[in-house]
Parts: C-alpha cells; structure tokens; sequence
C-alpha cells in the first residue's frame, strides 16, 4: 500500500464548506419549489423554517456560494490544478470508454480500476467531465441566475433582456435539477474506492491509500 | 296782507328754523364723538325738529334720503325681509368710519351643513361668492416659478390666441410638474358684490359647476423674472359636475339611476341614501371595523358620479382610493419582503378582505423602456378593425373563456403587429367585493397563503379584454403560467406557484386529447419538473441497483 496525496488542505476545506451550502441551498430550494412540503414536514414532526426564512436563507446562502465559487475558480487557476486536473485532453478518449465499461460491467466482474488517481492527475476523463460540467456550466448558472433574483428591481433591465423572470426561473430551476442529479452521482461514486470510504477519507486528511501499481502498468 | 302770509309761512318753515347741530350736542353729549356722519347736520337725518327742546316723538330718519341705491338693494335682500335696520350693522353715529359689522358677527359658525366639500369651499370663498349678488368675480391663479426660471407665453398660450383652453393649460400644469419643481399655484377665486343685497338662497352649485355664471372669467398669471397673464377657461379651475354629460356613462348612469333618485333634496348624500339600493354590500361593511373605526360613510372612498365600476380600475387605483387616508402604506408593509414589487401587482384588499374572491388577471401591455402601458381599446383597434371583439379574435368559438395557449398563440401575433414590447401583465385583485375591512393586522404573515400552488386564485384566472367604454373579464382554462411561449411574455412570476400535478401526469399518460406531446408542449416549463423528478428517480433506482449488484457480486 502507498499513500498518494491528491487534496490540498485549502480544496478540503473549501470542498466541506461548500457541501454544507449546497446542502442548505437543496433544502431551501426544493421547500421555495414546493412549499407543500412545509405541511409534509409539520406533519412528521421535522423542523422546516418559514416560508419567508427560507427565502432569507437561500438568498445569503446563495451569496455564500457566489463567493464559494468565485474563491474555487481563483484557487483552482492560480493554483495550475486546473490544467493539471480539468482540461480533456485527446489521450482521455479511449480511457473514457473503458472507464464507462468498468462502472457498468467490470467493477462487477472484479477487474482493476482502470484509472489509478495521481498527483498529476486526479481525475478519470468521466470525472473531468462531470466535475468541469457542474463547476464551469452548471454552478456559474446557477450563480448568475441567482443573483439577478436577489434584487429583481436592480436587475430588471438584464432579466427583461434574457427573456423575463420565466426564463430566468426555468434556467435556475433546469440547472438545479442537473446539479441535484450531478450530486446524487457524486455521493454513490464516493463508496467506488478501494474501500468503500476511501474517497471519503481523502478528502478528510488529502492521501488515499492505493494498493501498489499493478505489474502490468509497468 | 297775502304776501305777509307768505313770508311767515316761508320763515317757520323747517329750513329756515334749522337748529345748529351744537346745540343738539348741549344734550346729546355723546354724539360729540361722533366721526361717523361727521361731515353733515343732525338736523338733516332728524327732521321736523323746530325749536329746542324739540318734541319727544321724531320721525325716523331716512337713510335713502342719501344712500338711496343702496337701499334699494338692500330692499331686494334677505336681511330687509327678516326686517333688520340699517343701525343693525351699521354704527350711524359711530366713533369710526366703519363699512359695518361682516358677516360672522350675527353668524359665527355657520355649519353649512348641506355644502359638499365643505372645507375647500368655504376656504377659497368670501360669503358673498354664494350668497351676494356679484358686482365682479373671477379666478386668479397665480403660477410662482422657481427663482430665476424663465418660461414665455407661448408656452402657456400654444395657439397664441390669447387664451389658454383647457387642454393647454392643463400641459402646462404637467410641464411644471416635470420641469420646473419647486414652483408654486395659488389660485384665488374672488368675488365682490355688495353685502346690502344677500339672496334669500345661496347660489346653487351649478352657477358655479355647471352654467359658470358666477365666476365667468379666469386669468393665469405667471411670474418670473418678467410677469405676464394669460386669460384661461375657468373650466380649469372649478371642477365640473359630473352629471349632465358625464353621468350617462357612470355605473350609476347606465343602470338608469336618475340624479333624483339620490339628491332629494340639497342636503349632503348620506349613507342612508345609499343603503336603499346597497343595503347587502352596507351591512356588511357597517359591521366591519373599517366602519367604526375610520371612514364612516360610503361617500368617503366612492364616488358615486365616478365613471368606473370597480372592476375598471387596475390595482394601483385600487390603491389610490385607499392611500388617500393610508398614506404610509408602503412603510407599514416593510415586514414584507419586496414590498414595493408586491404593491406592483397587488391592492389592499386583495389581503385585507378575506371574505372577497381574488383572482390572478392578466392584461395586455406595452413595455417601452422602463414603462408599462396598458393597452388601451383604442390601440388596438387600429390593429384589429373598427369595433372589435378582442374576445372572439383569441377565442373563435363562442364559448365562455378563453385557453392558456390561445392567449399565448395571440400575444406572439400582436408581437409581430405591435412591436417587440408586448407582453402579457397581471395583477392579483379582488373580483367580487366583500365589504368587510375588518383586518387591520394580518396575524398571518404568512407567505405560503399566496406562494403556493394551493393559492385560491390559481383557480380564478381571468383575461381582462378592453372593449369600447368598458372591460370584459373572461375566465382562464388551461396553463397559461408556465406554458411557453407565454413563458416569455408573461411578467409575473410567484415564487412556490402551481407546479407539475398529478393530473398533468395522468393526462400525459392517459394520451390527452392532442396527444401526448401536445399536451406536454401545452406544460411549458413545468415540464423541467416533470422530467427533473423523474430523471432524479430513475438515477436513484440505477445506483440503488448497482449497489446492490456489487454487495452481491462482494465488490
């Protein structure tokens, strides 16, 4: 077994903060959505804030997560680890593939990971794809959209000019569900390691344990 | 002998045996103070006084002997027939020069009970105004602009004909307004007439409203750096009666209520007036606190001569009427989150009248930069022909309502011809009034009641059509706030709205009339949930499977 350090203490840090307001942010989001759920949780007995505190709550949530994401993107630039980590490159392709293969049939059929995370490169092409597509698209929408809501009065001149608050709330709303279904896969392939918490751990204390490189990458 | 006679006769004459006016003083001591009447004898009032002492009984002095044009007037005049003298006002043998007692003296207070706007009239008017014969009168209104602001005549005067007609004085006004704040209107209706002659019956409102007899003329004048006057139509500054021409098209009008039916006598209309034909919408209101507490009679928020049912006012003359004594109605509601975003498509009541039926309306409008224009009847009849049916345009068949994507495929053709800023607006306000007012203080301030897809009004949707002289509310069927392409031209948008419900689910699976696709198309954005959710389960069902594949396989 070798240790490979793979998160920086600054990325697991950010990466917790930023779980709890995305988790607060679901929550809000889903009861603004819905808010039939508020008499679904009366009745269970779960504590749900009021209607006016959870628009309050996902407004200055929101702005923390503008700031999440605007501190991620300067990390991650500054930093070079979004060249080194991100970026598709022509070599990803055929990988991708078996990747793909691997989660559907041969995790099943105990074959090795095709994909062993290094310092120079931590993500599979599948992550990279769904890691760039939630951080670089589908978070930024989200961002934006929700800040011309903060102040519809203020915004009024470029909400009228994407297409008026419809839209502006169908693209939130379209983004939120692609994040949520982002999240759901995120959760599941964080029980993919070599043990079941593995990933979990590295993103608590930065190394993962690896079993040692097999022969035949060698 | 007969000439003699003559002499003596002509000697103890009156004139001749004249008493001087010092020697009545000897006695009448008090009258030496006298300035009033100074200037002539006493002996030319008091006649028939021959000698001293002079006999008990006099005759009555004549005060038309000199003053008589006035008494003539004052013969015509209400206070003669109540048999008031003229030493009842004036002081004749007074110690000043005075014009005699006005009017307060004998009637101090007077209520004026039967005078409507009692407050405005009786501080821009003398008692003579109503109650004299005028000698003249007129209307000043001076228009004070700010220091050193210039404006030229022609400004005032468009046609240069002299004279400003209403419609020019009344842009104007607006110009003022928008430019030259600061300024100051001070209009003053004066009227002179001679107090001798006041009519038995004060002027009927109509000399003034109506017939303009009593103030024939106006005259603006402005003053600036130079000053100059502009004769104006005194139309501008006395507020017409509303009911010879204006009337027939009021609510009341239409309905064939005649001025009579109400004004039975002059006296103030009061709530008892009302109650004959109202007496439902009364009791109600009466019980209410709005009632007991604060205005007390109908008159105080309707006015019964105005043009519009309520139904033709939007929500911000709904607020209009209100704010007239809820001045602080936006600082009152600042425990509401966007409270002036709410009052841009809200009115009081649509809140503070719980037993009345609220209803989501949508109209249509222009937007041109910042600014959103209804569109008025008259706009688009120029588009659609002389005497149309807005109603039979969107909606070919003659059923009562009109569909979600019929409004929408409208608003797309009156995009094309009548520019880009066409949208669709929309209020929530109260469709059948309840007249209890009784909540003062929501005790739930609680946004669900409205940011809900339970919110009463989703079920009371009505497209308001403009049609000459009036407006049609024609009930919504079908999804008209998600659906695309109404998405787009649709200005309003409540947060936790109507979203997909299990009847659209079974109306998708059970092949809606049109197809499936056609209804789905019909959903608008309310298909992101439908296909959010069911995505969301179906990743959930596929990892739960997977999971479930590796403990078995022990991966």
């Amino acid at each position: 077994m070798k240790k490979v350090f793979l998160h920086t203490l600054t990325i697991r840090i950010w990466h917790w903060i930023n779980a709890l307001i995305v988790i607060a942010l679901m929550i809000t989001g889903i009861q603004l959505r819905a808010p039939g759920i508020e008499g679904i949780a009366r009745k269970m007995a779960v504590w749900i804030p009021e209607y006016s505190m959870a628009v309050l709550i996902h407004k200055y949530i929101g702005y923390a997560m503008a700031l999440s994401f605007l501190f991620w993107l300067l990390y991650i630039i500054a930093s070079g680890s979004f060249r080194t980590h991100y970026i598709l490159r022509p070599a990803d392709l055929p990988t991708l593939v078996k990747q793909a293969l691997y989660y559907i049939f041969g995790v099943f059929q105990g074959s090795e990971n095709p994909f062993t995370p290094t310092a120079e490169g931590k993500f599979n092409p599948l992550q990279k794809i769904a890691y760039g597509s939630v951080m670089l698209v589908i978070t930024p929408l989200i961002v934006v959209t929700g800040i011309l809501f903060s102040d519809i009065f203020l915004f009024r001149g470029v909400i009228d000019w994407l297409g008026g608050i419809r839209l502006l709330d169908a693209l939130h709303v379209l983004a939120s569900y692609l994040f949520l279904l982002n999240l759901i896969v995120h959760l599941y392939m964080c029980t993919m390691g070599h043990h079941i918490f593995d990933h979990v751990k590295a993103m608590i204390l930065g190394f993962e344990e690896m079993p040692d490189e097999s022969p035949s990458n060698h | 002998m007969p000439i003699l006679v003559i002499i003596f006769l002509i000697l103890s004459s009156p004139v001749w045996a004249a008493v001087p006016s010092d020697d009545c003083l000897n006695c009448h001591e008090d009258f030496k103070k006298r300035t009033f009447h100074k200037s002539i004898a006493c002996t030319d009032c008091h006649i028939g006084i021959k000698e001293i002492p002079h006999e008990e009984k006099l005759a009555r002095p004549a005060c038309n002997a000199c003053h008589k044009k006035t008494v003539e007037r004052y013969a015509a005049g209400i206070h003669k027939s109540k048999g008031l003298a003229c030493n009842q006002c004036h002081q004749i043998h007074g110690e000043k020069k005075g014009t005699g007692a006005d009017c307060a003296s004998c009637h101090p207070n007077v209520a004026h009970k039967a005078l409507p706007s009692k407050a405005k009239h009786l501080a821009t008017l003398n008692c003579v105004a109503c109650h004299g014969k005028l000698d003249k009168s007129g209307i000043t209104a001076t228009v004070t602009l700010p220091k050193g602001a210039t404006l030229e005549r022609k400004v005032v005067d468009r046609d240069g004909n002299g004279f400003a007609d209403p419609a020019e004085w009344h842009a104007f006004e607006a110009l003022l307004d928008q430019k030259f704040k600061g300024y100051k209107l001070e209009k003053q209706y004066w009227a002179y007439g001679d107090h001798h002659e006041i009519m038995p019956k004060a002027a009927d409102c109509g000399e003034c409203h109506e017939k303009r007899t009593r103030f024939a003329s106006a005259v603006g004048r402005i003053t600036d750096v130079t000053s100059y006057s502009v004769q104006v139509t005194p139309s501008v500054f006395i507020p017409e009666f509303p009911s010879l021409r204006e009337f027939p098209k009021t609510v009341h009008g239409q309905k064939g209520v005649r001025c009579t039916d109400c004004h039975t006598s002059q006296e103030k209309i009061t709530d008892k007036v009302c109650v004959r034909c109202h007496e439902q919408a009364y009791h109600t209101y009466e019980e209410s606190i709005h009632a007991k507490k604060g205005a007390t009679s109908c008159t105080d928020c309707h006015n019964p001569h105005l043009i519009k049912a309520y139904k033709e006012f939007n929500a911000k003359e709904r607020i209009a009427i209100c704010s007239r004594c809820h001045k602080d109605y936006i600082t009152r509601h600042e425990w509401l989150p966007n409270t002036t975003l709410h009052f841009d498509y809200l009115e009081c009541t649509t809140c503070h009248s719980p037993g009345s039926e609220k209803s989501m309306v949508f109209f249509f409008a222009d937007k041109k930069g910042n600014k959103k224009n209804t569109l008025q009847y008259e706009a688009l009849e120029r588009v659609f022909g002389q005497d149309v049916h807005l109603k039979s345009v969107i909606n070919a068949y003659a059923e009562n309502m009109v569909k979600g994507e019929e409004i929408g495929r409208f608003v797309v053709d009156l995009k094309k011809k009548m520019g880009k800023g066409i949208f669709i607006d929309a209020e929530i306000i109260v469709t059948k009034v309840h007249h209890d007012y009784s909540v003062t203080r929501l005790k739930e301030r609680n946004c669900v009641t409205c940011h809900s897809p339970q919110a009463h009004f989703y079920n009371s949707m009505y497209l308001i059509l403009p049609e000459k002289d009036r407006h049609i509310y024609v009930p919504v069927k079908g999804t008209l706030l998600s659906a695309y392409p109404i998405g787009m031209a649709l200005d309003i948008y409540l947060l936790g709205e109507e979203k997909i419900t299990k009847d659209d689910i079974y109306a998708l699976l059970d092949k809606a009339p049109g197809g499936a696709i056609a209804y789905a198309k019909s959903l608008g954005f309310k298909l992101i949930d439908l296909v959010g959710v069911i995505l969301v389960i179906l990743v959930i069902l596929s990892l739960l499977a997977h999971a479930l594949l590796r403990i078995l396989v022990k991966r």
